[in-house]
């Protein structure tokens, strides 16, 4: 088992998640609500074979059916979870490992759980991931429809 | 509506209400945060001519330069989608900016990291990316920490602590270290402080102490005499870093011993992670880390060596590079002295690979594979030691056998190219008054303590109470004393204090700090210290002007800074003005002439100061390698293993935690990665003692025991553990664990100690 894989393993075992203490710094905002993007369907998911969409706008996001029960993970399974694609330290675009499967970025190592809400395991990010809230239609389209925990990365609020 | 509903809506319009009202005392919970859209957050950045102040952060070595603005509430920019790309240091994450208040306005206040400073270029640690939460505000955590008041105990031990006037504080102070002073002489007062809080209270307590009321007894925050730096400093004549932030995108090769640099120096080894992916590492290290893994992903090397054994690798490496005639020749012959005593040590059998490896349980290949390495990148390799090899009692011999190997392979003074301590904590301490000549004789203000000539400690700005060793013992005796704590938080101290002095911290005064590259820069002061909190200088000032002593009128951090250049050769044209303009870049030292050399031990130096290294034969000296050879490892730590105690603990710093910790809660983003310390121990241990993965354990040595939640892997050896170091929860303190002894020459604490492990 890899290092990274040992260490969330123990963070599960043991850790809290306080991912979702939001700093008052947030204020609530007057702007359009987040729209609904269609990403992918059930039946075109792979297990741990990441979907690269984008969200909110053009900004890259990645889907990931983990196959196995996540935190809010969706789907049949509740497997099924999304995140910004863009490391919150500085921006990077964080790539899936199957073998680890974590989130890491190649620019300065950060690494993310996309099994307990896309905290960071290791490395300069001070916050996880943000997660994109998913909908799952009884056709089995599955859509992006917003952003929580945080704010993405290079933007002041998570409008599209 | 039923009572219980009533109740529900009641609470849940509580939180509503709290969260809307920006400027209550709670962050937002997730129930209101859910209620009110979180994804309907807004970070609102700083408006065109706002408020801006230059600064370093609050935390490590690298001193990351940062940009603090400071605006109305509701007067910032609110920019639509994406305003600013990929590595662009521009981001202000929600990390960054808190709510606060100044001047009598709600204001927002951001500290970004500055993308224009050289030494980061925008870039952070998840320590200095966070440095905005723990400013002092109504809305933050740190809000009901902070020491606002000037305490005393008024009438004695047992009685409780009274808010007083500054006055009266002083004076009380005064009254009592001069009634001491008069029955038991100078040393009976202590001092323990820490060496990085910024130059000018360093200045201000050390004068006093050595200068006004002629004590010798006093130490550092991790030392108890030399700071640490022997084994190198014997050699080059100075401990001083001398490598730059350009070096990790230079170097050929990064050697690194007793430091975990992602986690300690993090932004340099992002520098190197990301600007010079084809270098090669070793790290060598106890634990695998994520450093470690980065290693041999790229072709380099981990050697997971048993703790205490650094001297023997060392050496072994040097019996390699001379068995294989591969050492810098054009360098030893010209600038190192004492080549054949380091030879004969070294071309022992102690030191050969096959009984390096039997000692170190690093493989004779792996060994063999490093010299290699650094046979091929000589003169280009980065060879960093730190604290992992200075916390025991070998810490001479270990900095010193690395410090050789990097020398006569001509890793000085060249870009890319180094042998040198990393460091930890940033330059605090300028001007160092001599010290009254009892010193000789008073190294170790801990024996002092627990042979009852200790009676007044005052502890300024550092927490004695987790960062020195064997607290089980040494707690009691410092309650006995006249206990003075200058802080910034309510710690554990307090209990015992006789006196508190809150101290303004970071950004509430102006300071001044150095980085481990040389790099002197002004912290500006951005906002008010809370409550009644003065500068630490000011505070000691006051002191020392009341137990009429001359020489502490100081006006403002401008005249005390300039007593303390005046003092130094290397920064004496270094002034207050040059300071503000040269902004977080700040100005290098040894500062002669208007200019300063890029790099120490260099042409480029020896042109400038007419010198290459700080000896005064101006040659590095290598003949203490006697010392080294003498060395036998059951003299100290590994002689106490025994059936009672089979294990070896040894400690290691977290990413997320600096220091003793006095900001780690404030920020439940951080803490939440670790909240609560973890024993790394092999599956061999683990097993046989019933202990499984995320099991909570008793770790307990013949001083005294803390707990830990056991992390069972193959990532130490077998019959080493590794506890996180200063983790601030009661009963999770390693150091109610570490034994009371200074290391010979370097004066290090050690934190190396026989232990056995028993599920809790």
């Amino acid at each position: 088992m890899s290092q990274s894989s040992t260490r969330r393993n123990f963070i599960k075992l043991s850790g809290t998640l306080a991912a979702s203490a939001v700093p008052a710094a947030l204020l609530p905002s007057s702007a359009q609500a987040a729209t609904s993007v269609k990403i992918t369907s059930l039946k075109e998911l792979k297990p741990l074979d990441p979907v690269s969409f984008n969200y909110p706008g053009s900004t890259a996001a990645v889907l990931i059916d983990m196959g196995a029960p996540v935190l809010h993970g969706v789907g049949p399974r509740k497997s099924i979870v999304a995140f910004s694609g863009l490391c919150q330290h500085m921006g990077c675009p964080a790539q899936f490992d199957a073998r680890s499967k974590l989130l890491v970025c190649g620019c300065h190592g950060s690494e993310f759980d996309p099994g307990s809400d896309g905290r960071v395991i290791e490395g300069p990010s001070t916050r996880g991931l943000p997660r994109i809230r998913l909908n799952v239609r009884s056709d089995g389209t599955i859509s992006a429809t917003g952003v929580v925990n945080g704010v993405v990365y290079g933007r002041a609020n998570n409008n599209n | 509506m039923s009572e219980k509903t009533t109740v529900n809506a009641r609470r849940r319009a509580f939180l509503l209400e709290g969260t809307a009202i920006v400027g209550a005392s709670v962050a937002l919970t997730p129930a209101a945060a859910l209620a009110k859209g979180q994804d309907d957050v807004s970070i609102e950045l700083p408006p065109v001519g706002a408020e801006t102040f230059n600064t370093t952060c609050q935390y490590c070595m690298v001193q990351c330069g940062y940009k603090v603005h400071v605006w109305e509430r509701g007067t910032g920019r609110k920019p639509a989608g994406d305003y600013t790309g990929i590595l662009s240091g521009e981001w202000l994450s929600p990390s960054m900016v808190v709510p606060a208040e100044k001047g009598g306005k709600k204001v927002f206040i951001a500290v970004i990291p500055d993308k224009d400073c050289v030494v980061n270029h925008g870039d952070h640690s998840v320590r200095g990316g966070t440095n905005a939460q723990t400013l002092f505000s109504k809305n933050l955590p740190s809000a009901k920490k902070r020491l606002t008041q000037p305490m005393i105990r008024k009438h004695g031990k047992g009685s409780p602590l009274v808010a007083v006037s500054w006055d009266e504080a002083i004076t009380y102070t005064a009254q009592n270290l001069k009634r001491i002073k008069d029955k038991h002489g100078p040393d009976a007062l202590g001092l323990i402080w820490g060496d990085w809080l910024w130059s000018m209270p360093t200045h201000a307590i050390l004068k006093l102490w050595f200068e006004g009321i002629g004590s010798s007894s006093h130490a550092g925050n991790g030392w108890a005499y030399d700071e640490e730096s022997s084994g190198v400093s014997h050699i080059l004549g100075s401990g001083t870093r001398s490598f730059t932030e350009e070096d990790f995108d230079q170097t050929a090769l990064l050697m690194t011993a007793g430091t975990n640099l992602w986690a300690n120096g993090t932004v340099w080894y992002n520098r190197f992670y990301m600007n010079n992916a084809g270098a090669k590492q070793i790290v060598i290290d106890p634990r695998r880390t994520g450093q470690a893994r980065h290693a041999e992903e790229r072709g380099g090397l981990h050697l997971m060596i048993r703790p205490g054994t650094d001297f023997i690798l060392g050496t072994a490496l040097i019996q390699e590079v001379l068995r294989l005639d591969a050492w810098d020749k054009a360098f030893v012959d010209k600038w190192v002295n004492g080549f054949d005593v380091l030879k004969r040590v070294a071309m022992d059998d102690r030191f050969s690979l096959a009984n390096a490896a039997r000692v170190t349980g690093v493989p004779a290949e792996k060994i063999k594979v490093a010299a290699d390495l650094l046979i091929a990148n000589k003169g280009r390799t980065m060879v960093l030691h730190e604290k992992g090899i200075q916390h025991q009692m070998a810490a001479f011999e270990n900095q010193h056998a690395y410090s050789c190997l990097g020398v006569i392979l001509g890793n000085v003074g060249k870009p890319g190219a180094c042998t040198s301590r990393a460091g930890g904590h940033p330059g605090g301490t300028w001007s160092w008054p001599a010290e009254p000549k009892s010193r000789e004789h008073n190294l170790d203000i801990l024996k002092g303590l627990r042979d009852g000539k200790i009676k007044s400690m005052w502890a300024f700005g550092s927490n004695v109470y987790k960062q020195i060793p064997d607290l089980s013992r040494h707690r009691p005796l410092i309650a006995d004393t006249f206990f003075i704590v200058q802080d910034r938080i309510i710690t554990e101290m307090n209990a015992d204090a006789d006196v508190i002095f809150p101290a303004a911290t970071w950004g509430e005064t102006d300071t001044v700090l150095t980085s481990v590259t040389r790099r002197v820069r002004l912290q500006q002061k951005f906002m008010d210290p809370p409550g009644n909190a003065r500068p630490d200088w000011w505070i000691v000032a006051q002191v020392a002007k009341k137990m009429d002593y001359a020489g502490f009128d100081w006006k403002n951090e401008a005249e005390v800074w300039d007593e303390v250049r005046a003092k130094s050769g290397d920064i004496r044209d270094i002034t207050w003005d040059m300071l503000k303009t040269a902004g977080t870049n700040g100005v290098r030292w040894p500062y002669v002439n208007g200019i300063s050399p890029t790099r120490l031990y260099s042409d480029e130096m020896e042109a400038l100061l007419g010198k290459r290294f700080f000896k005064k034969d101006n040659k590095a000296h290598v003949e203490e390698m006697e010392l080294v050879g003498k060395l036998k490892l059951e003299d100290f730590e590994w002689g106490e293993v025994n059936a009672k105690y089979p294990l070896m603990a040894f400690d290691f710093r977290l990413d997320e935690l600096w220091n003793t910790g006095y900001t780690y809660w404030d920020k439940p983003i951080v803490s939440s990665r670790t909240p609560d310390a973890f024993l790394e121990i092999h599956p061999n241990d683990a097993n046989p003692r019933g202990i499984a993965n995320g099991d909570w354990v008793v770790l307990k040595s013949s001083q005294g025991e803390c707990r830990a939640r056991a992390r069972v892997h193959a990532g130490v050896m077998a019959g080493s553990v590794g506890m996180v170091a200063l983790f601030p929860k009661k009963g999770q303190e390693f150091n109610h664990v570490t034994r009371s002894a200074i290391s010979p020459i370097n004066g290090n604490f050690d934190t190396m100690v026989a232990v056995e492990v028993k599920k809790a």
